[in-house]
């Protein structure tokens, strides 16, 4: 692991929570004080790395960093009434409470059956409600192979 | 990974693979089990995460294993 590379993670991170968006790699050159050729490469070094981060097919830019989707989708995320995120997936969307401490994260998502609402209440490491309470997560895809295809689970 | 009203939505779901049927979790026990506890998610904003996130992410698999009921659904390669 070099230093470079947490670094980087932690810009696009940082970005995503601050601005609900991920940065270009002209952003990263810029904030880590490098070349955005070195930004660029980093950036492509960071999304292979088997974690479930990925750039859009055949590009520089970031799809996807979990727990956000750089793409709009229907898992909508309000933070103290402010929508300006949106989550990687049903999954992630569980994770997003630890990402804005002392603040309220609302998630409004759609079951992808009927079309019905779903929300989710996070603050912190609490799930402070769910709504119904019977809300299950789903993957069509057996974890052993995420890898395979990430944007497919 | 998509979230459903329960799991008679992820059933009658035009997109459901009958072989998926592992795939279904409780969201609630999800969060109480996996996303309420491991580093992986708590600590994403620490500038040293990605030094750190094997460690960060001990023991999730068996805290899968128990949402899951043991499903090879989600068990790694």
């Amino acid at each position: 692991m070099n230093e470079e590379l947490a670094r980087a993670y932690h810009i696009v991170m940082r970005s995503f929570v601050d601005t609900g968006r991920a940065p270009h790699y002209t952003d990263i050159a810029r904030e880590m004080g490098t070349e955005p050729e070195h930004a660029r490469l980093l950036l492509h070094e960071l999304t292979s790395m088997r974690l479930p981060n990925w750039l859009s097919p055949g590009t520089d830019l970031i799809a996807s960093f979990a727990p956000f989707s750089n793409i709009p989708n229907h898992h909508r995320v309000s933070v103290d009434g402010e929508q300006r995120w949106f989550a990687q997936c049903g999954l992630e969307a569980l994770a997003l409470g630890h990402l804005f401490p002392g603040r309220t994260v609302d998630v409004a998502s759609t079951c992808l059956d009927c079309g019905d609402a779903i929300r989710l209440t996070l603050r912190d490491a609490s799930l402070v409600a769910l709504e119904p309470s019977s809300v299950v997560a789903h993957s069509n895809v057996p974890l052993a192979d995420w890898y395979v295809d990430v944007g497919k689970s | 990974m998509n979230l459903f009203r329960s799991e008679e939505h992820v059933r009658r779901w035009a997109g459901f693979d009958p072989a998926s049927a592992g795939g279904i979790l409780p969201a609630a026990e999800l969060h109480a089990k996996l996303f309420a506890r491991f580093g992986r998610y708590r600590e994403r904003l620490a500038p040293d995460y990605l030094y750190r996130v094997a460690e960060l992410s001990a023991g999730m698999l068996d805290a899968l294993a128990e949402v899951s009921g043991g499903s090879s659904f989600w068990k790694p390669r």
